[in-house]
């Protein structure tokens, strides 16, 4: 190992030993023809740290300046080389073909000599004043070149455009000045800098607001440079903002300016020290000057029902992944609207499906591009996943999408077509009865048939009509005939007891109730039944007297035809009332008073009457 | 008098029995259209003879079971409710009209007030109104005859039995009369309403220019508040109240 190291050492420093055995001692002129008023430098460089150098003699040459020594050292790629140069600055003294000598030095013992060079010198040329210079101060170089510049720079100033600085634009282009609401507009801020002017910083000191608008900024990731042409000229053309706007109301709407400083590039007049023409900065400030745009409501009158404010031309599109499937298994029902126009601010109708399918909130995916030449266009997508729960055919209505067509400048509508999805398989559509068991059982099954079995009813109910009254009434009315009847036939089989009795009733009823009442109380019955008695007279036989003693009440009665029987029983009883007060007397007794009483009132009654 | 009572039944029957035989033709051929699933056909028959015997639940459930199969959701539930308000408790119209609930767009819950002559009517909707009309004229004839009985009865307890019988038969003949009376205003009278399309308003007031209170679905059922000319007031079943045009809604 240590061997192969030792090995590449020694290579590398035999090597080093070969490139130093060439060993050159070069000549090297500025030129190879020269005036007679020009200076040559002549320069000699050898490879190697040599020692001892003896100039060449320079017979028809005069040393203006010189030698100077430069060496350098190099190492490149593990190999060293050196290189040593003298330098002088010679003027030829006389025209022709001049020879410069060879020079000598010694390298490592050894005596090297460059070869001799020719020079052709000429004519002089026209550098004379500088040469003067040069000749008395060698060394200032520098003060030279800048004499040059000077002088070129006096050259070339008549050249220098005289409007130079002028030439820059800002200005705001319109796509439309007027437009309907909603309609999308474009506005874009350029500058337009001549070839002749210039500017370092841009400073923007106003953006515009759009107010009165929706606006959408269109990112550029680079700002260009192009050319473009203004005013039959020719510009460079750096675009500055690009928007899209969409007007929200009608009328003249304006446009605030954009205003930028531009830190400008102008000639101050003076040249600088490289001989350019000096450029100052200033400061200036550009404005767009403010638009203003004509904003056309749209028609109100023939604006179609559903109408959500889409203004453009468009596309519109329902379309279902699948319209046969098993319950449960999703479905996807996709509403697209594509187009031109305010994308970003229409709604798309949402579809309308039966109670069994089930429909998610959707998923809204907008592709929207904004564009200088078509303001946005783009597509506009909803994505609603259904899943149908029961087994059927379902039909999700047609659904409509109207816009305002700004080409024809009227309202469109685009009606979908209508979708029926046919559920395969999956359970039977419940009913939502649950309380009842039994309607449960029954509607698992299927939906029920028609029933056959009619009764035929033809809608009449009987008591609306006036015959039904007559048929329920006519029996009441035959009520009362029958009971006439009835009294006529009774009257005709005369009756008498039964008429007794009805009339000896009534008048018992009328005069001896208090009587009636008393039956058993020995002494108030027989009071009242006098007293009874008593009425009973006064208001058959209308007497005013208040005591009526015996002989008074024959009279009375044997006056009104009362046969001698009753008055003698009616004085009985009057009697048998006076005696009872101070005997005893049961119940019995009361009673049979009482009906004898009754007895003789009607009796008395009767014959009042005849 | 018994002469006329024959003539007049007579009559009635063999006018009914006319009618009858054709109607019959006409209900075979809906059935049949049914069964062929020409339901299109189907309910044009039965739409002929619901318009012929209006009252009629089996007529009107057949209709509105055709009308389910057209996925027509407002006809399907109006038919089926107008049969089970014929025939409370009738089994297969209540399944039928369960689908057709499902065909609704939008579930509504809540309940609707239910009127007094609806409770009245199932409850004696054992017998038919006209039953009870020729039962009211049948006790009454009855009670006549018992009191006649009574007038010419000798007897105290019997006379005592023969009016309180009559009296009872009177009775039952005025019930009986008023009870046909509810049952027949009930059928008469509309008391609910379907919406009968999609998207009707309701206004808050009975006018045409009006501030809309919401918007109806095809299906929706709604109780009768107020009636005029043109416009209904309805209740909804979440209680919102609203006056519907009467042309959009379908009454029964």
């Amino acid at each position: 190992m240590y061997t192969k190291y030792f090995t590449y050492t020694f290579l590398a420093f035999f090597t080093s030993i070969a490139t130093w055995a060439q060993f050159q001692l070069k000549t090297q002129v500025s030129s190879q023809s020269m005036g007679i008023n020009q200076v040559l430098e002549v320069r000699f460089v050898m490879t190697g740290d040599a020692d001892d150098f003896k100039r060449p003699a320079f017979e028809n040459f005069e040393v203006v300046g010189g030698p100077m020594q430069s060496i350098s050292h190099s190492w490149v790629n593990g190999k060293t080389s050196m290189e040593k140069s003298v330098s002088f600055f010679v003027q030829p003294k006389k025209k022709g073909t001049l020879t410069i000598g060879s020079a000598s030095v010694v390298f490592e013992d050894k005596v090297y000599k460059s070869q001799p060079v020719t020079i052709q010198v000429g004519d002089a040329v026209q550098e004379q004043p500088r040469q003067q210079q040069r000749r008395r101060d060698p060394f200032s170089i520098f003060d030279e070149m800048e004499e040059e510049f000077f002088r070129r720079q006096r050259q070339q100033q008549p050249q220098l455009p005289k409007n130079m600085g002028e030439g820059i634009h800002l200005v705001a282009k319109v796509s439309k000045s007027s437009a309907y609401v909603n309609e999308p507009i474009t506005i874009e801020y350029g500058l337009y800098v001549s070839d002749r002017a210039g500017f370092n910083t841009m400073n923007v000191k106003q953006m515009p607001k759009y107010e009165n608008f929706w606006n959408h900024m269109i990112e550029e990731k680079q700002m260009q440079v192009t050319r473009a042409e203004l005013n039959g000229k020719s510009y460079r053309y750096l675009p500055l903002q690009k928007a899209v706007l969409l007007p929200q109301k009608d009328g003249t709407l304006r446009i605030d300016p954009l205003e930028i400083e531009l830190e400008e590039q102008y000639f101050t007049g003076n040249v600088d020290v490289f001989g350019a023409p000096e450029l100052g900065l200033r400061k200036k400030t550009y404005s767009s000057g403010a638009k203003t745009i004509q904003v056309k409501p749209l028609p109100l009158d023939k604006q179609p029902e559903g109408y959500t404010g889409a203004v453009g031309s468009f596309n519109f599109k329902v379309q279902a992944n699948k319209t046969s499937l098993k319950a449960n298994e999703p479905l996807e029902l996709t509403v697209t609207v594509q187009g031109k126009g305010n994308l970003d601010l229409l709604t798309l109708p949402k579809p309308v499906a039966p109670n069994a399918l089930e429909l998610y909130d959707p998923e809204k995916i907008n592709k929207v591009s904004k564009s200088i030449s078509a303001g946005m266009e783009g597509t506009k997508t909803e994505k609603y996943v259904i899943v149908p729960q029961y087994k059927g055919t379902y039909t999700i209505e047609p659904l409509t999408f109207s816009y305002f067509d700004t080409a024809s400048k009227s309202y469109k509508t685009i009606t979908s077509d209508s979708l029926t999805i046919e559920v395969t398989e999956g359970p039977e559509l419940p009913t939502n009865t649950p309380a009842n068991t039994k309607a449960e059982v029954v509607s698992k099954q299927e939906m029920q048939p028609l029933n056959g079995n009619i009764e035929w009813f033809n809608g009449n109910f009987i008591t609306q009509s006036k015959s039904f009254y007559a048929w329920w009434l006519a029996p009441l009315l035959l009520l009362p005939t029958v009971f006439a009847a009835k009294n006529i036939r009774d009257k005709k089989a005369g009756d008498v007891t039964g008429n007794k009795l009805k009339t000896s009733n009534k008048l018992a009823k009328k005069y001896l109730s208090e009587a009636k009442k008393q039956i058993g109380n020995k002494e108030a019955f027989y009071e009242a039944l006098e007293r009874c008695l008593h009425n009973y007279l006064k208001a058959r036989l209308k007497i005013e007297t208040s005591e009526l003693s015996n002989d008074t009440i024959t009279k009375l009665l044997s006056d009104n035809g009362i046969n001698q029987e009753d008055i003698s029983t009616f004085l009985s009883i009057k009697t048998t009332c006076e005696m009872a007060r101070y005997a005893q007397m049961d119940i019995q007794t009361m009673q049979n008073d009482y009906d004898l009483a009754v007895q003789l009132i009607s009796s008395i009654d009767k014959q009042i009457k005849k | 008098m018994k002469q006329l009572l024959v003539f007049f039944l007579s009559f009635c029957f063999s006018y009914a029995v006319s009618a009858q035989e054709n109607n019959e033709v006409l209900f075979n051929k809906g059935m049949d259209a049914f069964n062929q699933k020409d339901y299109a056909t189907s309910v044009k028959i039965f739409n002929d003879l619901v318009k012929i015997d209006s009252l009629n639940s089996v007529l009107h459930y057949n209709l509105g079971t055709a009308y389910l199969h057209m996925q027509n959701t407002g006809l399907s539930i109006y038919h089926l409710e107008k049969s089970l308000k014929l025939q409370p408790g009738y089994e297969p119209a209540r399944i039928n009209l369960n689908f057709a609930e499902k065909l609704k767009t939008k579930v509504t819950k809540g309940n609707l007030p239910i009127p007094q002559q609806q409770m009245l009517y199932s409850v004696f909707n054992f017998l038919k109104p006209n039953s009870w009309a020729y039962l009211a004229i049948g006790s009454m004839v009855l009670s006549v005859l018992v009191l006649i009985g009574y007038r010419f009865s000798q007897n105290a307890t019997a006379k005592k039995l023969l009016f309180a019988t009559s009296i009872f038969l009177l009775i039952v003949s005025t019930g009986s009369y008023f009870i046909s009376e509810n049952q027949s205003g009930y059928l008469l009278s509309n008391h609910y309403v379907i919406i009968k399309d999609t998207d009707v308003v309701l206004m808050q007031e009975p006018r045409t220019v009006s501030k809309i209170t919401s918007t109806l679905t095809e299906g929706d059922k709604a109780f009768i508040k107020e009636e005029t000319n043109q416009w209904v007031k309805i209740q909804l079943q979440n209680d919102t109240i609203g006056w519907v045009e009467k042309n959009n809604v379908l009454m029964y």
